[in-house]
């Protein structure tokens, strides 16, 4: 009995909720960052913490992937864009109080760019630095609030590449005293660092003298729940107050629900299907071709999407720029069967499709999309075999080639084209090992159409380029474009102030708690 | 012996597990028949509620939830016997020799097998499952056969020990009789009992180990109609309205495994008393 | 030698074997995080590894990592960024552990009292009931079971479910240990004890459900031995009731077995927890082991996560069977 009651008395501790005064607010994510080195980082979960505590040159306006100033006030440059001045705003510090000057600029782009860099550690391996930044030549400090970039050649998205996470101002102090920034980082931005407790939690505290204000609470704290349907149920009880990647059969069950704020905008990303052009049966055009008649988007939207998702034609999604517009083609397996036969195959032919066992934002049932493929391919003639693997396993396999198919995707960190068209088809860039260009795709044409785009300096012609090379795509069908899936989040009542910020990253500053 | 049928005949809860068994049994085996639909095939109708075209509606994939169920029973109990089959093929043999021979052979078998249990036993299908490469049937099998080995070996030794130490067997050995010949006719058939109870727990533990893999994503692919397989991708449905997604294959391991569970405890009651409840 | 120094000394080659199977285990995996870390560079990780003497022989590799665990808790480095892995393991560890003590003890209390019950009344309702409930418990898949538990207790209770460990809007940065319960408690903090215990509870319904039926069934026949045995009928036929010789003299004879099992239990549920860890979002060593040491590839996780729950494991064996000595002189012969 005495039992009994010890029982009841530790439930009412349990149920009793903890005060405090200050405003919290606490985001539910899937999974927890790898490291607090803006420059270190290629994993979306680390990305979205060090969007609030670090500033980069210039920002993406609120909610869009228009480029304006933040940390520089005014920028200007020649007419071949390769050198490019930009002017710091004044008076502004890092959480230590050193403060944001020319030097902080050139010192986080130069240990990125110096092999010798006194501040290099062993595991840096600046990532997308290295994919990025080649072109440029110098960076230099004019004088305390004037920093001037020199490029060895032209590279359009250039500005662009500024607003992104791995170009943010680090603290030079905070590489002294043999502090390890990766785990304790010392940035500008509008939350400061407090403590890293692995797989738990990261807490982080406004900045009150950040130069753009206050932000809206006083502590934001980012949680890693990888189960969707769990952290749902912990929003929904009040555990946490927002949160990412909601399951899309919970977002059906939430449309026009009260009891939590449902949010969405369109994604820039792709999911697609990759063929490998260097193996047979795929290295035949007219193959390649059948496997695209045969596909039915909208089921496979239907099953794999809880019905959410655009059906994508193009390998540049409808919501980024420079998206061409083309008719699709309707699902056809008659069509698919002749055009097999014309390739040579008319018995049908034999495939082995790989998929990941991995959860995306723009996979997020990567079994049901196997399976919807494996179902429309075999209508058309195909004879699928799944074959399912591991992530690393996966990225490594069809990084190096080893696949005829594949499923893979890809979201924007850039709000450029280039960042889909040249990165994922450019035979620039199907190198193995871990090659992007997953169809191994070595079209010349191609080649010289998105390189040319990559030196143009007038969108509009730019523009032109890449709408000749998608259609060069629709025709070649490297790989078949399935799916654009729209970013969802879900916040509790109460909150405001909150964006979707598309080309990735989240930026609370404006976010405020109402009890 | 006779008697102890017969207790575990009168044994209701048992006899209750054994029924569980034979429905299970009976429908893997008459699966063909049962089921209405292709469990790999694609139904028009995505995520269809129950009707009379499909008894247990579609899943998101347009498969017939009731055929999968179906078919499921066949693969999953196929699965958890192959598994349970090939751990007996290691650890009978070893189980014997280390019992039968004792000495030096015995110490060494018994340390391998104090090594392995230390090893924690869904941590190791996890790794084995991963080491193998590529999710599959087969590598369930394999590692959830690997982490049943242990325990049949330590069985199948505490039994020939039992039954070495009977006077017809000891009667035997003085006899002269050769030892693979007292081993066969002697030792294996009273030794029947408690392999049976492990085979019958090991099923159990082999069912619900392959589903825990699936869900760890290391299951096999998730066209292949299986009830781990299944339940996992249903995990989304679980608080939906699609409930006849995620009740059947739940309810199917679940009935299953207790079934399997109640029955084995039951033999271990009636054959084994001493014995019962360690694991 | 006594037993309990024959023992303990058998214990440490026993641990020694057990980390070289772990070791060549891990050394037979086909590649690790170092490929993927350095795939565009096979020069930079050739480097790498001259550097961190993974080129070494197997024997040199595996006495230096031995070495390092036993002297300074040392791990070994991460293959991902080259940071030490033992605090991360140590911390989890801490955290599988406070669940798996209270899973136990949740099911060290029900199991008994089911036991007993069973015992009272055995071949009645109720005992068919309890052997069928605690059954039922191992049957069901876990992850299954805990979804369920926590839409039950969301949806129909009402309960303000929160997974992971604590609140993190409470302050934790001062403890010294990762025991949030257990430290809570000691430090009088409650708030901190009442959010742990809140987090905790799902979890550890859904992780008690393993061993509750195996501790039933223990005690269910352990009692039902001692009740047949003349102690027990010389008590009753003084008069005492059934419920009292039970309750003081069965009990206290049935209580080695029980011991024995729930020490198994508690080395199984370490490294069992996996899947329980996994849907409650608990950051446990099991679930690192998974995602971090399987998943990622990162080896050293791998290798100093099964190690360290096999150490436990073989501790707690050797804990029991030391208890198991004292309680009980005739082992002292019995067993080697």
């Amino acid at each position: 009995m005495r039992s009994f009651c010890l029982l009841a008395l530790l439930f009412a501790v349990a149920c009793g909720g903890s005060e405090s005064d200050r405003s919290v607010f606490i985001w539910g994510k899937s999974g927890d960052a790898v490291k607090l080195d803006p420059a270190n980082v290629t994993d979306g979960e680390s990305v979205m913490v060090l969007t609030n505590i670090f500033d980069t040159l210039v920002t993406f306006e609120e909610g869009s992937i228009e480029i304006i100033p933040w940390l520089a006030e005014s920028w200007e440059h020649n007419e071949a864009r390769t050198v490019w001045t930009f002017k710091l705003r004044q008076g502004v510090t890092f959480h230590d109080g050193t403060p944001v000057n020319a030097d902080a600029v050139v010192f986080s782009f130069m240990r990125q760019k110096d092999p010798a860099h006194p501040a290099r550690r062993p595991d840096d391996a600046f990532a997308y630095y290295n994919d990025n930044f080649d072109a440029l030549d110098k960076i230099e400090a004019v004088d305390e609030h004037t920093v001037r970039f020199t490029l060895s050649r032209t590279f359009a998205p250039f500005l662009s590449t500024l607003a992104m996470f791995c170009t943010a101002i680090v603290a030079p102090s905070g590489f002294e005293d043999g502090n390890d920034f990766a785990t304790n980082p010392i940035g500008s931005g509008p939350f400061r660092f407090l403590e890293w407790k692995k797989d738990e939690f990261i807490k982080l505290e406004a900045f009150e003298d950040h130069f753009a204000g206050r932000p809206g609470v006083d502590l934001l704290i980012f949680k890693p729940i990888k189960q969707p349907e769990v952290r749902l149920k912990e929003l929904e009880s009040g555990g946490i107050q927002g949160m990412d990647n909601p399951s899309l059969v919970d977002v059906k069950r939430l449309e026009g629900s009260t009891d939590v704020q449902l949010l969405s905008a369109p994604g820039i990303n792709v999911c697609y299907l990759a063929l490998n052009t260097q193996k047979a049966p795929f290295d035949n055009k007219l193959v390649r071709q059948a496997a695209a008649w045969c596909i039915d988007k909208k089921r496979l939207i239907e099953a794999a999407y809880a019905g959410y998702g655009e059906p994508a034609v193009s390998m540049c999604p409808k919501t980024m720029k420079g998206h061409l517009a083309m008719k699709d083609r309707e699902p056809d397996p008659e069509k698919a069967r002749q055009l097999l036969a014309e390739g040579g195959y008319p018995q049908g032919v034999e495939i082995e499709l790989w998929y990941p066992v991995i959860q995306r934002a723009y996979l997020p049932d990567s079994g049901a999309t196997a399976i919807q493929l494996q179902q429309a391919l075999e209508k058309g003639g195909f004879k699928v075999k799944l074959r399912k693997v591991e992530w690393t396993a996966y990225l490594e396999g069809t990084g190096n080639g080893a696949h005829q198919a594949c499923i893979i995707g890809w979201m924007a960190d850039i709000g450029d084209p280039d960042n889909y068209l040249y990165v994922l088809l450019d035979k620039e860039n199907a190198v193995p090992p871990g090659a992007n260009n997953r169809s191994f795709y070595t079209s010349e044409a191609y080649h010289q159409l998105v390189s040319k785009a990559r030196s143009v300096p007038v969108w509009e012609e730019r523009e032109k380029i890449y709408h000749e090379a998608q259609r060069l795509l629709f025709e070649d069908m490297p790989c078949v474009p399935l799916v654009t899936v729209p970013d969802f989040r879900v916040l509790a009542k109460g909150v405001t102030g909150y964006t979707i910020y598309p080309a990735g990253g989240e930026y609370f500053r404006a976010v405020q708690v109402n009890k | 012996m006779n008697r102890r049928w017969k207790i575990l005949f009168a044994n209701k809860t048992a006899m209750f597990g054994a029924g569980l068994v034979l429905f299970f049994a009976f429908v893997a085996i008459f699966a063909d028949l049962i089921a209405t639909h292709d469990p790999r095939e694609g139904q028009p109708d995505l995520l269809a509620p129950p009707s009379a075209e499909y008894w247990l509606g579609t899943d998101e994939n347009g498969y017939d939830v009731f055929s999968r169920l179906v078919y499921g029973s066949r693969s999953s109990l196929l699965t958890a016997l192959s598994a349970v089959g090939l751990a007996l093929l290691v650890g009978l043999p070893l189980g014997l020799l280390a019992g039968w021979r004792g000495g030096w052979l015995d110490g060494l078998i018994m340390r391998v097998v104090d090594i392995m249990l230390a090893f924690p036993a869904v941590l190791l299908a996890v790794a084995i499952a991963a080491a193998l490469g590529e999710p599959s049937l087969t590598t369930v099998v394999i590692a959830v056969a690997v982490v049943l080995v242990p325990p049949f070996i330590r069985q199948v030794r505490a039994a020939v020990l039992q039954v070495k130490s009977l006077d017809y067997v000891a009667a035997a050995r003085a006899l002269g009789v050769p030892p693979v010949r007292i081993v066969l006719q002697t030792v294996l058939p009273n030794c029947f009992a408690p392999i049976l109870v492990l085979v019958t727990l090991g099923i159990g533990i082999a069912i619900l180990d392959a589903a825990g893999l699936s869900f760890l994503g290391l299951g096999p692919p998730e066209t292949s109609p299986e009830w781990g397989v299944m339940l996992q991708k249903a995990l989304r449905y679980v608080q939906g309205k699609e409930q006849w997604i995620v009740l059947p294959p739940g309810l199917a391991i679940s009935l299953t495994v207790l079934g399997f569970n109640l029955f084995g405890d039951g033999l271990r009651d009636a054959f084994d008393p001493r014995q019962s409840s360690s694991r | 030698m006594t037993f309990a120094v024959r023992r303990i000394l058998l214990t440490i080659p026993l641990l020694l074997v057990v980390s070289l199977v772990v070791f060549a285990l891990s050394d037979a995996l086909p590649g690790d995080a170092a490929d993927l870390r350095f795939e565009k560079q096979p020069q930079a990780k050739e480097e790498w590894r001259e550097k961190r003497g993974l080129n070494d022989p197997f024997v040199a590799r595996w006495g230096r990592y031995i070495g390092g665990v036993a002297t300074t808790l040392d791990f070994d480095d991460s293959y991902l960024d080259d940071r030490p892995v033992g605090p991360d393991l140590l911390e989890k560890l801490q955290a599988t552990f406070e669940l798996t003590l209270f899973a136990l003890t949740i099911a060290t209390f029900f199991g008994l009292l089911a036991g007993i019950l069973s015992a009272l009344y055995p071949r009645t309702p109720l005992d068919y009931a309890v052997n069928v409930g605690a059954l039922f418990g191992i049957s069901v898949p876990v992850f299954w079971l805990g979804m369920m538990l926590i839409v039950i207790a969301v949806n129909l209770l009402g309960f303000r479910y929160s997974s992971n460990r604590v609140d993190p809007v409470l302050d934790t940065s001062h403890f010294v240990t990762n025991l949030y319960l257990l430290e809570s408690l000691v430090r009088g903090d409650w708030n901190v004890f009442g959010s742990a215990f809140r987090n905790i509870l799902l979890p550890c319904l859904a992780l008690a459900t393993i061993p509750l039926a195996v501790i039933t069934r223990m005690t269910r026949s352990a009692m039902l031995e001692e009740r047949g045995k003349d102690y027990v009928r010389t008590a009753q036929a003084k008069g005492a009731t059934t419920r009292r010789v039970v309750l003081r003299h069965a009990l206290r004879n049935a209580f080695i077995p029980i011991l024995t099992i729930t020490g198994v239990q508690f080395g199984a549920l370490m490294g069992g927890a996996v899947l329980t860890e996994s849907v409650f979002n608990w950051p446990g060593l099991g679930r690192f082991i998974v995602d971090r040491g399987v998943g990622e590839r990162d080896t050293p996780v791998l290798v100093g996560g099964i190690l360290l729950v096999a150490t436990v494991f073989i501790l707690t064996n050797l804990a029991v069977d030391l208890l198991y000595g004292v309680i009980d002189p005739r082992v002292r012969r019995g067993r080697a």
